[in-house]
């Protein structure tokens, strides 16, 4: 480790959480003002995009102009806003903490709730009257037949409302065009300017292809909107400085009137310039595509030659490095998604879920762990909010044991943050979807937990939600699901009296999985041609490798990837009951328990009554997976490979791969909620288990769990997954640091891709359900993002309540007591 | 909607009367069987409101400003079985945008809701929630057609008790329209 990195160290030890408002007042106060923050609907991109499509309706247009113009247009007319005394200017929407309504996707679903949004149970986001009128009366009327989703129903109306049973699959690009990492280094080094430049120079040298000129015209109208965007607010910032009498305040505002000025038009030159230069930038993404996991990516790579520069001339304290980096996570989260309230219910509490990344290798395989690194992984521990999303890759061979350390270091102090993220592993998987080695090494984590090349990969890595309940559902129920009716949905694959072998059955499996797989990949499909049509997205193409090179958006396949990702929900759950299926229907050494599949079938429909025995022997005595047992070992590597080879040989609307995953937000918990019993012995309306996490309350120790998960074939998981581990609390001593590092490294070194925890014990979190304010920013990881405990439904409550518990010293799995 | 045709040839003061005195028979009714749930009579009272109110209620009506759209409510069962067509509705001299109800289903409706029986539909009406995502995602109801009509078809129902001053839905509002 370089002179230079233990000194930045020593430097950043003396901070505290304990010590914030003392030491770095401005956070402190910041921090304070961001937890009495409450959600509000933001209408105002609604209400400018739309007042500028209607005028444009007939005026013959291309969409990708129209579109450009009408980002452009709410970008230069959007009110400025200063809340607090952040040093960043620039903000997601006008409201302290914003829900943006986004009526092209499925900010419709709120109508019926416009009078109670403001007073509902769950999340609450405030709603005025008279805005409420502007979406009823002005907003939500041109919509009605122009929504994305409405626009599917006339080109598939079947699969379309197979969507809508919620519990078959679930497409998101209803609600969101990618997740994605942009390339915003590109405007740090050429300034919005720049790009503007140079896409009036290829539109001269394309006059004679009407799709590229039109491509490059429209990226200079929507990146105006930025310019003119950067400049209100350096004129407000100006106005505000000049009434105000706080001399701190004053020079505050006026830094940031004259930071505005220059950044993002201009090249970066500062530390301070190029923060507020990419969060200008992040900010105007959200004016495009909706507020969901658009990611700031490797922000220790990405700032570092500003940071270092003036660090080392002396013009940059570390103080000041962490007021503006502090103010830039403050800024990042100062959004959320608006959902309606049966969406609180699958992904309530989630933040907007933007990434950051730290850590790993450079392009050239050396380790990339520099000052800031340390710096951003500083903020991290002081901070402990919803977003950013922080995420520490780490590379066994390259990365010092020190970062590793440290990293655990901030986990065991704030319980939750950041997650661990495997290089080896990430990058081998991403070569193996046809990245460069080079590219792969240069990965950001997006969203959740989803991988892809930093500014290269447009991934709409949540494209597809799996349902793995129903499609077990359907081999056991000969083709048939709870809300399609008596007929088998796609094909009948066999009744359970028809299998007598496991392998029968497997093959019943496995097609009602290849089917469910070819009918998702198929609606998506149509979703993106329909996102092609009606939402190209010039402005994030102009902050990409790739579109403006070849003079092509970013939906048409401009970027130099083009993947798209599949999540699945409920693999431990299923994993676990092909187990049980096995052991007990068609394993002729089992001498506890056998009954024919029909049998085991009927019991589960009835949610196990009057099958008590059955039922404890299934939960306590059947192979589980997360555990050493050789057939929980085969089945979950061949579930991980049937989805692999499901999706992997289709391709997506822009000719990219489906990148598999497992990560599950808080939908394990509110699908678990609304599906019957399995034939794990989980009872009806039980959440199922998080991610790739083991089912929770199984006896195994914590070397068996990681284990499990670690031998599974990540290059058959492109898209990761998340695992939750939860240790009992301990100090924060370097013993400790070093305990819990070696663990995952350990993990890590086994084949481990991902990791995350929660340092916290059952009673804290029984207690935190009993009485929410007892413990009111008691922050917790859920399935891939952070979330404020008492901000989640019951059901992901209990979910992380029972989530099984270990000693971190011992390893031993600490079981709940009733 | 049979009411429209008994009133259609009294002068618009007379209209206006009898369309009160019609509310506040509907109002008794709706409230005695929410209370009671009698489930078809209380979805076919709610529509009938909504009815007589666009008539009467200019802001309400503002709503439906050349608003055409026709739905269809029914049960599974098949005990409910229920049309709201909205369109122009000619009532001695003027023509207003008002809304039709009929216990039919109509051909080529915009959006059709079907509730699983009578009780899935009593539990959406009065359950204080007015979420039609939660409803499909229980399985408590399925939509076929254009979703969005839908939604705004469910923001226009529960200002009815707002706008007929019946307090014993459960429903509470954040604000008063």
């Amino acid at each position: 480790m370089s002179a230079k990195i233990n000194e930045v160290r020593d430097k950043l030890k003396k901070y505290s959480q304990e010590n914030l408002s003392a030491e770095l007042p401005l956070l402190g106060m910041l921090l304070e003002e961001h937890y009495s923050q409450t959600a509000a609907v933001d209408i105002e991109r609604a209400k400018l995009m739309t007042e500028h499509l209607k005028q444009t309706e007939e005026s013959g247009s291309p969409m990708a102009v129209r579109r450009a113009e009408a980002i452009s247009h709410y970008l230069a007319n959007r009110e400025i806003t200063f809340h607090d005394d952040n040093v960043l200017g620039g903000a997601t929407t006008a409201k302290p903490l914003g829900a943006p309504l986004y009526p092209e996707f499925f900010g419709l679903s709120i109508w019926p709730e416009l009078g109670t949004i403001s007073t509902r149970e769950d999340n609450p986001q405030t709603l005025e009257k008279e805005e409420a009128d502007i979406l009823n009366f002005e907003v939500f009327p041109y919509w009605m037949d122009r929504t994305i989703s409405e626009e599917v129903r006339k080109e598939d109306p079947f699969r379309q409302s197979l969507l809508e049973k919620m519990i078959i699959y679930t497409i998101s690009k209803a609600a969101t065009i990618s997740h994605t990492t942009p390339a915003y280094e590109l405007v740090l080094k050429k300034g919005i300017e720049g790009i503007l430049e140079e896409a009036k120079q290829k539109e001269a040298q394309y006059s004679d292809d009407k799709e590229k000129e039109i491509f490059y015209q429209s990226v200079q109208i929507a990146v105006q909107g930025i310019l003119d965007y950067a400049a209100n607010i350096s004129k407000s910032a100006a106005r505000k400085a000049e009434a105000e009498t706080d001399p701190e305040q004053k020079k505050n505002l006026l830094q940031i009137a004259r930071i505005c000025k220059q950044v993002p038009a201009k090249p970066a030159a500062t530390y301070h310039e190029a923060v507020n230069s990419l969060w200008i930038c992040q900010v105007a993404v959200f004016a495009e595509n909706s507020n969901m996991a658009i990611n700031p990516g490797r922000l220790d790579q990405i700032l570092y030659p500003y940071f270092i520069k003036e660090y080392e001339a002396g013009t940059l304290s570390i103080e000041e490095a962490l007021n503006i980096t502090g103010s830039l996570w403050f800024k990042i989260a100062d959004n959320v998604n608006l959902v309606p309230q049966a969406a609180e219910r699958l992904f309530g509490g989630a933040g907007a879920v933007p990434a950051i990344t730290l850590g790993g290798v450079d392009k050239d395989g050396n380790d990339a762990v520099n000052e800031l690194t340390y710096l951003l992984l500083k903020v991290t521990e002081l901070l402990p909010i919803r977003d950013p999303n922080v995420n520490a890759r780490f590379h066994p061979d390259k990365n010092s044991v020190e970062y590793r350390n440290e990293v655990s270091r901030v986990i065991l102090t704030n319980k939750a943050i950041p997650a661990f993220f495997n290089d080896k592993e990430n990058i081998q998987t991403l070569v193996n979807q046809g990245e460069t080695l080079e590219h792969a090494r240069d990965y950001a984590v997006i969203g959740c937990v989803e991988l892809g090349s930093a500014g290269r990969d447009y991934s709409a890595s949540s494209s597809i939600f799996m349902m793995m309940y129903t499609i077990l559902y359907m081999a056991l129920h000969d083709g048939k699901t709870t809300v399609t009716g008596d007929q088998p949905l796609w094909k009948a694959t066999g009744s359970p009296d028809q299998f007598n072998t496991f392998e029968e059955f497997w093959g019943a499996y496995k097609e009602q999985t290849r089917l469910m797989a070819q009918n998702a990949v198929k609606l998506n499909n149509t979703y993106g041609k329909k996102h092609q049509e009606l939402l190209p997205s010039p402005l994030l193409s102009a902050m990409f490798d790739g579109p403006m090179e070849k003079g092509k958006d970013l939906i048409y396949g401009g970027a130099v990837y083009n993947s798209s990702g599949v999540t699945h929900i409920a693999f431990p759950d299923v994993c676990d009951s092909l187990c049980a299926i096995k052991d007990v229907c068609f394993n002729d050494n089992n001498t506890d328990m056998q009954l024919s599949l029909a049998d085991l079938v009927k019991a589960v429909d009835n949610n196990f009554e009057g099958q008590e025995l059955l039922k404890a022997y299934l939960k306590n005595k059947a192979p589980k997976y997360g555990t050493q047992h050789p057939v929980a070992l085969e089945i979950s590597q061949k579930l991980i490979d049937l989805g692999y080879e499901v999706f992997n040989s289709q391709k997506n609307y822009r000719g990219g791969n489906y990148r598999v995953a497992y990560w599950t937000m808080t939908n394990h918990a509110g699908y678990g909620k609304v599906t019957g019993a399995l034939p794990s012995g989980r009872e009806a309306s039980v959440p199922f288990s998080s991610g790739i996490t083991p089912v929770s309350q199984i006896d195994t120790q914590l070397t068996d769990s990681l284990n499990a998960v670690a031998g599974l074939n990540s290059e058959h998981t492109p898209g990761a997954y998340a695992l939750n581990m939860k240790y009992s609390p301990v100090q924060c001593s370097e013993e400790n640091a070093e305990r819990f590092g070696s663990i995952v490294q350990t993990y890590m070194n086994k084949g481990g891709q991902q990791v995350q925890f929660n340092i916290q014990d059952y009673e804290t979190l029984k207690q935190a359900k009993a009485d929410p304010e007892s413990n009111p920013h008691l922050l917790v990881r859920v399935s891939g993002y952070s979330a404020y405990f008492k901000s989640l439904n019951a059901a992901m409550q209990d979910e992380l309540i029972t989530r099984s518990q270990y000693n971190l010293s011992s390893g031993k799995f600490v079981p709940l007591s009733s | 909607m049979e009411f429209f045709n008994t009133i259609r040839d009294f002068s618009k003061e007379k209209q206006k009367a009898l369309i009160e005195s019609r509310l506040q028979e509907l109002k008794t009714q709706i409230e005695t069987n929410a209370a009671g749930e009698i489930l078809d009579k209380l979805l076919y009272g709610l529509l009938e409101a909504m009815a007589l109110l666009f008539l009467l209620n200019k802001e309400y009506r503002k709503n439906i400003k050349d608003f055409t759209a026709s739905y269809v409510i029914q049960s599974e069962d098949g005990k409910i079985d229920v049309s709201a067509i909205f369109k122009k509705v000619p009532l001695l001299l003027s023509t207003l945008d008002g809304m039709d109800v009929k216990d039919i289903a109509v051909d080529n409706p915009t959006t059709t809701v079907t509730f699983r029986d009578g009780k899935a539909m009593a539990e959406f009406l009065l359950s204080g929630n007015p979420d039609v995502i939660e409803g499909m995602l229980d399985n408590q109801l399925s939509v076929s057609g254009n979703l969005n009509y839908l939604f705004k078809f469910i923001y226009l129902l529960w200002l009815i008790p707002e706008l007929l001053g019946i307090n014993n839905f459960k429903k509470q509002f954040a604000f008063q329209h």
